[in-house]
């Protein structure tokens, strides 16, 4: 068993190679996604919906999403752009289950920190002030220290929890909470000072 | 979901893609990495606590037990100190080798050598693996870094020190920006190239009141690559190409010991252009042998020492080429001398000498890879080919018992396809040639048509010329013929057809003239009118001169065309050897002809001024000064005038335009203008104007192209109109605009006389002296003399004798007859008598007759205004003065006297034929371009 596990994982093809695959129409181009990618990519649904057999149909649209969309792009950031399919798709699913209910995933908490942080103003039209806010947080986010902007990516784009980050910085969780608390406080008066005050 | 959700989400999705690209990037990395949860550590610890616990009864310590210690994770290195704490997690090198030196790389390679060079390590990628020591850090020499020292220590103890290298580093020794969890510390790499360590021991932090151990759990090195130019190298010698194998010695030194620093690896390779052949492990040395066998010959292949290391120059472990070097295994067997003709092939068997235990099979010749021939083992020769065909010659041979073979391509040439071509065309007949070099044609059919009419089909196909012809016709000349080129297609049909215009009756050039001046500058066109004799009243469209046809255009009888001359200077020459004319088949052809003309164009561009005089120097109101022009070259030309700057200031004079007389093929004479000052002109000849206007250039600055002259402003005023002078009350009262005339010796003797200026006062001297002239002068800065300045005046014949001047007290100017003179003209005057200065004086600026002219902004220019000095006749800069015949002798003695000089003019003065006398040495002396001295001469003063 260990020898077969050692030899799936020596035959894991290359980025390039599976972008080839899609490229050829070659259904093996899922199923080598799948083998390379797919942990992965569930874990980023599930941090979403939170629910398993979501997470299942997450994957499978994102694999269709994939296969639709190679050709004509041809991406330089394979995972990447994998995460994005998945992390759309799983939203999508999460806007339809949070219409019924309330789910307690992690994006559920996530979102739930931001609410004294990114303002809500309901006399601006929602596309604009989308647009605003966005351009806002990218130039908060491109000033930050790189830890802090991989914990603030880690937790608000990808939902994922604190210990899991602290885990995967190999720090305390601490130290993970006392970045978010002071990213947020950051942010808030980022926002303010542009002209975007707590509601 | 509510709104504020919905717009989190939103703005959230849009996060630039170079702001979560890298994260998703490292955050995967991350997920991968298998590491200790912190929970089940913690967990772990509690329960090992729990049973020292239960074990020693040390229940009241449990609240500190359960703090979690402090873990040291690991080291990462950074060349800022801001950096130091972006880093996310230590020993990731790929992202902590962010801002590697930049010191790269060998920039002196050139392109080819490099792609060869990459072409050779891509190629070595997939034979050799790439593995050396572990990823590091690098850094040029002499930096400082970074070192970050990662600690997990969630309860915040506080870290007190730790040793790196057996240094301690203290607290206080951490730099701006560490925490309880992050020490920064700055080390300098040092000048040393090559790789450093740097290893972390005994971290210290407090604990209430006790000082404990970090746990380590990291990796407790780091290594930092400090680049070095001295890079690995490698070379070749004894090289020994043979037909089947290579050797070589190879030289490779690695003085840094890079290599083994990185544990890495030295191989030479055998490369044949598209992936390595052979591969073998090397060692360092000055002559590490290598050989290459059982190559194929005669086949291109490349050789190389390539070394795996990482060069520390961030770019990490992998392959490089340190020297390669192509070479061509030897042919076992070759085709030599092989020498192609259109049926045949010549050529000689090369054996490799090297080559032992060879035989030669078989030779044999193929076309298409169809075997065509088999030749004889001996055979250097094959005939009978066919011409412009693709043959392949294949020798089949064995070595050391192995078949090969040895093969050469060659095309034999092509025979020439026969033509037919036009040799002659008169008015009355042409020919024509079968023009068949390799004699593979036969003539089977000749017709020659007018009109589409046939004229004659001569059954003798050795018929090459048709006589009784129209002039100016068109004729269709078809000849058929047959060949065969040798190249397998067997004999072929060709129909050639040419069309022929017999010539026009011969046209003639009758006259040749030029319309307008046949006088032209060089480079200027005239204009040729040409008349034709025209028997068939062709269109004429040109004449040809020089290889070059110039268009005509009929103009009534004439026919006109543009001519430029080719020559400068004197008689063009000119030759117009044909008549371009429209033909009956109403193409443009030439009829050759001859017409030689060299007298009929005129180029300017050879006439100089050989001579430019005047036999008076003097020119008396408007009377005719007429001067003469010398011409060199003028013969051919006739020349209407001159053109020459005059005036009074040299260069700078407005040109004027004088008309010239001819006297004879190079004399001509001029008239000089007159002025109304007295003054010396300045006259320069700058260009001359030809007939026709042509305007010459004429070079300047040449002595032989300038004159000067005179111009009084009076003229001659009869001495019956001038007023007598008798006595010294009369001299001392003459008014402006008068004549005057002495009508007896005046004797100044006892005379009380008081200077004073004259203008525009005739004087005439009449033959009588003014005489015993004495003057003491005790007022400074005023001009001194019998006259204190005169200007536009006329003295004639005046003359003092034993006359004195004394100065006490340095004056503006001082001469006996007057201080300063403008505009003056002195003819036949003669001043006898001294100037003394005192000891007082500086700066008199005396002369014999006049003084010296000053004006403050000329002073710089000349070097006598600083001294007394002594100029026995003097005229000076800018006054125009005049002296004509004029005599001094005297002396002028002073205690400052410098640069005495008999004569002294500046611009635009003259002095002609004048004599001086004096006890001083005495120099002529001219300071101004516009001045002149003409038969003057210098004698000691006899008192």
């Amino acid at each position: 068993m260990k020898n077969m596990e050692e030899k799936d994982t020596k035959d894991i093809l290359s980025d390039d190679k599976i972008i080839e695959l899609y490229w050829d129409r070659d259904e093996r181009a899922i199923s080598e996604t799948d083998r390379k990618y797919g942990r992965y990519l569930y874990a980023i649904a599930y941090n979403i919906v939170h629910d398993h057999p979501d997470c299942e149909e997450c994957l499978n649209d994102t694999y269709l999403g994939t296969w639709n969309k190679i050709p004509p792009e041809r991406p330089t950031a394979f995972q990447s752009f994998l995460s994005k399919i998945m992390r759309n798709i799983a939203i999508d699913r999460f806007r339809k289950n949070t219409a019924q209910k309330r789910i307690p995933s992690e994006m559920t908490v996530s979102l739930g920190e931001l609410d004294d942080c990114i303002a809500y103003d309901s006399d601006l039209e929602e596309d604009r002030l989308v647009r605003e806010l966005a351009v806002m947080l990218n130039d908060f986010l491109s000033g930050l220290p790189k830890r802090r902007q991989f914990v603030f990516v880690c937790r608000y784009y990808y939902s994922d929890s604190v210990t899991k980050i602290a885990e995967m910085l190999g720090l305390s969780e601490k130290t993970i909470r006392r970045d978010i608390t002071a990213m947020k406080s950051d942010l808030k008066a980022f926002l303010e000072k542009g002209g975007y005050s707590y509601e | 979901m509510n709104k504020k959700d919905e717009v989190k989400i939103k703005v959230l999705s849009e996060i630039r893609d170079d702001i979560v690209d890298p994260n998703t990037t490292l955050r995967a990395k991350l997920l991968r990495k298998p590491r200790m949860n912190r929970n089940k550590l913690v967990a772990i610890y509690a329960i090992a606590a729990c049973i020292l616990l239960i074990g020693g009864g040390l229940l009241a310590i449990l609240p500190s037990l359960i703090k979690q210690v402090p873990i040291y994770q690991g080291m990462t290195v950074s060349h800022d100190s801001a950096a130091a704490l972006q880093y996310p997690y230590p020993n990731e090198a790929q992202y902590l080798s962010v801002g590697a030196p930049s010191v790269f790389k060998d920039e002196k390679k050139d392109k080819e050598e490099k792609k060869k060079e990459q072409e050779l390590e891509s190629a070595a990628r997939e034979t050799l693996e790439v593995k050396g020591a572990d990823s590091m850090y690098y850094a040029n020499p002499g930096e400082d870094v970074y070192i970050t020292v990662h600690i997990s220590n969630p309860d915040d103890f506080e870290i007190l020190s730790f040793t790196l290298n057996g240094k301690k580093y203290s607290s206080y020794m951490f730099e701006a920006g560490s925490d309880m969890e992050h020490i920064i510390i700055k080390v300098s790499v040092g000048e040393a190239s090559g790789i450093s360590e740097y290893t972390i021991d005994a971290i210290k932090y407090v604990d209430g009141t006790e000082i404990k151990d970090v746990r380590m759990d990291g990796e407790r090195t780091v290594r930092i690559g400090v680049y070095t130019e001295n890079q690995p190298t490698a070379g070749f010698v004894r090289e020994t190409v043979l037909y089947d194998g290579v050797s070589f010695e190879a030289r490779i030194e690695d003085a840094e010991s890079l290599i083994a620093l990185s544990e890495g690896e030295l191989y030479a390779v055998l490369y044949d252009g598209e992936q390595i052949v052979e591969t073998r492990p090397i060692s360092l040395g000055d002559s590490v042998k290598v050989s290459f066998e059982n190559l194929k010959h005669n086949t291109p292949y490349r050789y190389a020492v390539i070394a795996a290391y990482d060069p520390l120059d961030g770019t990490g472990f992998d392959l490089h080429v340190l020297a390669q070097k192509e070479f061509t295994t030897l042919s076992a067997l070759s085709f030599a001398s092989l020498q192609v003709a259109q049926t045949e092939v010549t050529f000689a068997l090369d054996w490799n000498e090297q080559m032992k235990d060879r035989e030669l099979l078989s030779l044999k010749l193929y076309q298409k890879d169809v075997l065509v021939r088999e030749l004889a083992l001996d055979a250097t020769k094959v005939d009978g080919l066919l011409s412009n065909t693709a043959y392949t010659l294949v020798a089949e041979f064995t070595k050391n018992g192995v078949t090969e073979r040895s093969a050469i391509d060659f095309t034999t040439m092509e025979k020439a396809t026969p033509e037919i071509q036009i040799s002659h065309i008169a008015q009355n007949e042409f020919t024509f040639e079968f023009v068949d070099p390799d004699a593979i044609g036969t003539v089977t059919g000749i017709e020659l048509t007018r009109n589409g009419e046939v004229i004659t089909t001569p059954s003798d196909f050795s018929t090459r010329i048709f006589n009784g012809l129209t002039e100016n016709s068109v004729y269709r000349l078809k000849v058929d013929f047959t060949f065969d080129l040798n190249d397998g297609k067997g004999v072929q049909s060709k129909t050639v057809t040419k069309t022929v215009v017999t010539l026009p009756k011969a046209m003639e050039i009758t006259q040749v003239s030029v319309f307008g001046s046949n006088m032209v500058s060089p480079g200027n066109a005239v204009f040729l009118r040409l008349q034709f004799n025209n028997p068939d009243g062709v269109e004429i469209k040109g004449i040809e001169i020089g290889g070059k046809t110039l268009q005509v255009i009929k103009s009534g009888a004439y026919y006109e065309c543009v001519y430029t001359p080719t020559s400068i200077g004197g008689k063009e020459e000119f030759q117009i050897t044909g008549i371009s004319f429209v033909n009956a088949a109403n193409q443009t052809a030439l009829q050759k002809t001859e017409y030689v003309n060299n007298d009929l164009i005129l180029v300017a561009g050879q006439v100089s001024v050989e001579n430019f005089y005047i036999d008076e120097y003097f020119h008396v109101n408007e009377d005719t000064l007429v001067a003469t022009v010398v011409f060199k070259g003028s013969e051919p030309y006739e020349i209407d005038a001159i053109i020459c700057n005059i005036g009074d200031s040299g260069y700078e004079n407005p040109p004027q335009t004088l008309s010239l007389t001819k006297i004879s093929d190079t004399v001509y004479t001029v008239k000089l203008p007159w002025t109304r000052h007295a003054t010396v002109v300045n006259c320069q000849i700058t260009q001359i104007k030809m007939k026709g206007g042509v305007i010459q250039e004429i070079e300047q600055d040449l002595d032989h192209n300038r004159l000067f002259y005179v111009c009084k402003p009076f003229g001659t005023i009869s001495l019956e109109k001038c007023t007598p002078i008798s006595t010294p009350e009369e001299l001392q009262n003459m008014q402006p605009y008068g004549g005057y005339k002495l009508v007896n010796d005046i004797d100044m003797t006892g005379v009380s006389w008081e200077p004073y200026a004259l203008q525009y006062v005739h004087l005439e001297g009449n033959g009588f002296v003014i005489k015993n002239f004495a003057y003491s002068s005790m007022v400074a800065g005023k001009s001194v003399g019998m006259f204190t300045d005169v200007s536009h005046c006329h003295f004639n014949n005046v003359v003092l004798e034993n006359a004195s001047v004394v100065l006490w007290e340095t004056p503006l100017f001082c001469g006996i007859l007057a201080g300063s003179a403008t505009s003056t003209i002195f003819e036949g005057c003669r001043v006898e008598g001294d100037i003394r200065c005192g000891d007082n004086v500086e700066k008199a600026r005396c002369g014999g007759f006049v003084g010296r002219y000053y004006r403050s902004g000329d002073e710089y220019d000349l070097p006598y205004d600083s001294y007394c000095m002594e100029c026995v006749i003097g005229t000076s800069i800018r006054l125009r003065n005049v002296f004509l015949n004029c005599e001094f002798r005297g002396t002028i003695k002073g205690t400052s006297l410098n640069n005495p000089c008999a004569f002294m003019t500046s611009s635009r003065a003259v002095l002609i034929n004048c004599t001086s006398y004096s006890s001083l040495p005495l120099l002529m002396d001219s300071t101004g371009s516009n001045s002149v001295i003409i038969d003057c001469k210098t004698y000691p003063y006899e008192p």
